[in-house]
């Protein structure tokens, strides 16, 4: 079995998955939680055109 | 500002900040927080993969940033105890992940003349994914030490499932997982990224 690494794999656990840390010394999860979305978006009209 | 890549135990020759014997491996001197783009985000997994195959590790959710050292002994320290359950929980063992499209792009919800009439779809939806899950997830999750299943998670997919196994099993639970369905596309070996929550 390869290593086959697509977008979707990557966000869904990059973005979805890992320790989350929370309180004053978060600087940047908040504003990625906000990209994701557009993101997943953009992956579902990439799906869509393939 | 620090980037955070992982928390797990100590590996020799990686910059990390440790605190007792957990270690948080990080980059230093990061302006800013990382775009989630494609390139960005493979870096990421490349990094934690990495560090996966030396020895056991908790990846950190993408853009995870520390304003300094301090910061970081402080969250080791006042979330030793549940890092140390997680890495015992992952230690040795890898992810495999499953994903299973719809065969014929679904149940769809998308345009239905009344709010009733799609949330009917909806539902009907979630329920052959249900069946779906039942059928081709559970017999795999039994074979697993811990599972995470996902319904719907996306337009296209009926579940998405992650598999926490054996890293001396792991080829073998992919071949098996393959060849139960042709519906499903099976990834991996992931870092432990859907049990470190």
């Amino acid at each position: 079995v390869t290593r086959e690494v697509t977008l979707v794999d990557l966000l869904d656990r990059l973005l979805g998955g890992g320790v989350v840390i929370s309180g004053e010394i978060t600087l940047a999860v908040a504003d990625v939680d906000l990209v994701q979305v557009s993101l997943r978006a953009l992956v579902a009209s990439v799906d869509a055109v393939r | 500002v620090i980037y955070v890549y992982a928390i797990g135990d100590p590996q020799p020759g990686v910059d990390a900040v440790c605190e007792g014997d957990l270690a948080a491996f990080v980059r230093r001197g990061v302006a800013r927080p990382p775009a989630p783009e494609h390139e960005a985000l493979a870096r990421h997994d490349r990094v934690v993969a990495s560090l996966a195959e030396r020895g056991a590790v908790l990846p950190m959710r993408f853009g995870s940033l520390v304003d300094g050292e301090r910061g970081l002994r402080e969250l080791l320290t006042e979330r030793g105890d549940q890092l140390r359950q997680q890495l015992d929980h992952v230690r040795g063992r890898v992810e495999i992940g499953v994903r299973a499209v719809w065969a014929d792009r679904g149940p769809c919800p998308s345009p239905a003349p009344t709010g009733r009439a799609f949330m009917q779809a909806k539902l009907d939806r979630h329920r052959a994914a249900q069946r779906k899950a039942d059928e081709l997830h559970e017999p795999l999750a039994g074979l697993a030490a811990d599972s995470v299943l996902t319904l719907c998670p996306h337009a296209d997919t009926a579940f998405s499932a992650a598999y926490l196994v054996e890293r001396a099993h792991a080829e073998s639970f992919a071949q098996r997982a393959s060849s139960s369905a042709d519906e499903l596309t099976v990834t991996g070996p992931w870092p432990p990224y859907s049990f470190s929550g």
